[in-house]
């Protein structure tokens, strides 16, 4: 390097000029010369970078020193560095985000403005940087806050839904009950009050009667049995989820593949895996026009995903969004998720997962 | 009605009072010994002991725990007594117990649904025959094992009158007992057994519990 002492003498002035000036100011700022060394620092730019002292730094290659190396640990080739770039281009550079590097090898996240400036050799480069390391956690919080709202908000729409379906499935019970078996019961007691009438005067019509009240009394009898099956088979609570998934799939229209993994699970999960899986198949009953239909269950990594597939029509065509949401609710009452994934005449894949507890298992 | 050579001798398990007087109200003017009656688990297990009846009639749903308490007190007491008749009764049309039931074996068992009681001569003909060896299982729970949708195969392949004989050989029956139900000829039965057995590839020729096993077995999924 040919620099003549007047030059020197100049730099010195400059950077003495700088000192005074940046010393007491909070912001960091350091000088790099045209040949990418550090020629200046302030205070507040040692503290940040973690050094003790300006000497240190200055007479180093900034990028090699404080910017070689990306968050994730590769090589951050100087080629690729555009902080430097104002010393060649006169232009201003700023960055929203970018990881320097401190003196014990830690990183931190900057963000930094950096423009050229006239050194005693030449043209170099001025970069003032700020941490937002603090700010970036403020960021994080107070996404990870919205989150948590739009979730709670999400919930409490989720648990009114639930409310609402178990009011009108109380609702839709007590009706069943009336039309039904009340009614047939009903029924049943005015054909034997008549018969009572008419058994000396009547006795054939007496008879007819008598056969009237026991058929009545019989579909009253088949109405409660499957109105009970519905609100909690008993088969649920003897044999499992397998058993009663069995019973179930018997009696729909369609073919039920079951593949189910052996695993033991509490009696609370077990019941919402179920009517999971009953309403489930109950969409496919009524919108999917399916001649075979799938479930599968899979314990994995602590948790249960359970999938539903058909050969049907896909959902994509009808709008059976009230039954999604339904089913999303339930997922969501166990912090499961719910995917629907429906292709038109290709059928329909429900595919729920949720956490579990790790349970009693016998093995190993 | 044949004559009996023996009465046969029955306990009666069911919990709600009205229901049981029901039961042993049938049995006794049927012709059959109820030699005790018992209104939960434990006391069934007791009677049957005290008693060894050719046969419990027992609730499968009872106290302590009302899920399969009568079913499992049943089937203990018939592992201390070998060729104890079971009669369970259901609330449920659950065709899943069938199978269970006929897991090893399906001589001197029965599955009937609480209402068939009502039907007197279809319920004493379960009790009889499985109190003496034979199968009773109730045609709405089989009709469901029949009916099940299942993959193409040799099933589709049966005459409707075919379907009709198996049905009934899956409830028990013995070929004059199906000739009796569908109004045809014994020989006729024997022949719709032969073409069923043919083309679903099963033995034939053995006696009534064990067909009733070959086609439960075949009719598991």
């Amino acid at each position: 390097m040919t620099e003549t002492p007047l030059a020197t003498t100049a730099a010195v002035d400059t950077y003495a000029f700088l000192s005074s000036v940046l010393a007491g100011i909070a912001q960091p700022v350091w000088v790099v010369d045209p040949a990418g060394e550090i020629r200046f620092t302030n205070p507040a730019a040692i503290a940040a970078l973690g050094y003790d002292d300006a000497a240190e730094l200055e007479g180093k290659p900034s990028h090699e020193t404080i910017h070689y190396k990306h968050p994730d640990g590769t090589p951050y080739p100087v080629e690729d560095c555009s902080m430097l770039r104002p010393r060649r281009t006169g232009e201003t550079i700023h960055s929203d985000e970018d990881w320097f590097v401190r003196r014990d090898g830690t990183m931190f996240p900057v963000e930094y403005w950096s423009a050229p400036i006239q050194t005693p050799t030449g043209r170099g480069a001025v970069v003032a940087f700020t941490d937002i390391e603090e700010r970036r956690r403020l960021a994080q919080m107070t996404r990870e806050r919205d989150i948590a709202e739009a979730r709670a908000t999400e919930a409490r729409a989720g648990q009114r839904r639930i409310i609402e379906a178990g009011d009108a499935a109380r609702a839709r019970l007590a009706r069943d009950l009336h039309d039904g078996a009340q009614q047939q019961f009903l029924n049943t007691l005015l054909h034997l009050r008549r018969t009572e009438q008419k058994w000396t005067t009547e006795p054939e019509q007496a008879k007819d009667l008598v056969g009237r009240a026991v058929g009545e009394a019989q579909s009253g009898i088949e109405g409660l049995r499957e109105l009970a099956a519905g609100i909690h088979p008993a088969i649920l609570t003897t044999r499992g989820l397998a058993a009663a998934l069995y019973v179930l799939t018997g009696r729909l229209p369609f073919r039920v593949e079951l593949d189910l993994a052996q695993i033991p699970l509490p009696p609370a999960v077990e019941a919402s895996v179920y009517f999971f899986c009953s309403e489930a198949l109950t969409n496919v009953t009524k919108h999917a026009k399916a001649d075979v239909a799938r479930v599968t269950t899979v314990m994995e990594d602590g948790h249960l995903t359970i999938q539903i597939s058909d050969n049907g029509i896909g959902a994509a065509s009808n709008p059976a969004a009230g039954g999604f949401a339904a089913l999303t609710d339930r997922m969501a009452a166990l912090d499961g998720t719910l995917e629907v994934t429906t292709t038109p005449s290709r059928g329909t894949t429900l595919t729920a997962r949720l956490p579990l507890a790790p349970g009693p298992t016998n093995q190993g | 009605m044949m004559s009996v050579p023996r009465v046969i001798r029955v306990v009666v398990g069911e919990d709600q009072p009205i229901f049981q007087e029901g039961i042993v109200h049938v049995l006794q003017e049927s012709g059959f010994d109820v030699v005790g009656t018992a209104g939960d688990a434990p006391e069934l297990i007791r009677r049957l002991r005290a008693h060894r009846p050719d046969l419990v009639v027992a609730d499968i749903q009872m106290p302590p725990d009302h899920t399969d308490d009568g079913l499992r007190a049943a089937l203990e007491a018939r592992a201390s007594q070998p060729g104890l008749g079971v009669l369970l009764l259901s609330q449920f049309l659950e065709d899943r117990y069938v199978l269970e039931l006929v897991a090893d074996g399906a001589q001197g068992v029965g599955y009937v649904l609480k209402e068939r009681v009502s039907e007197i001569a279809m319920f004493t003909d379960a009790v009889r025959r499985v109190a003496t060896g034979g199968t009773a299982f109730d045609p709405d729970v089989v009709a469901l094992l029949v009916g099940r949708p299942r993959k193409p195969g040799p099933l589709d392949e049966l005459t409707t009158r075919e379907r009709q004989v198996l049905k009934l050989i899956a409830e028990g029956r013995s070929n004059p007992g199906i000739a009796e139900q569908l109004v045809v000829t014994v020989s006729a039965v024997e022949h719709h057994v032969t073409h069923i057995f043919d083309k679903l590839d099963l033995p034939n020729g053995h006696a009534d519990h064990r067909r009733v096993l070959a086609v439960l077995k075949y009719l598991k999924p």
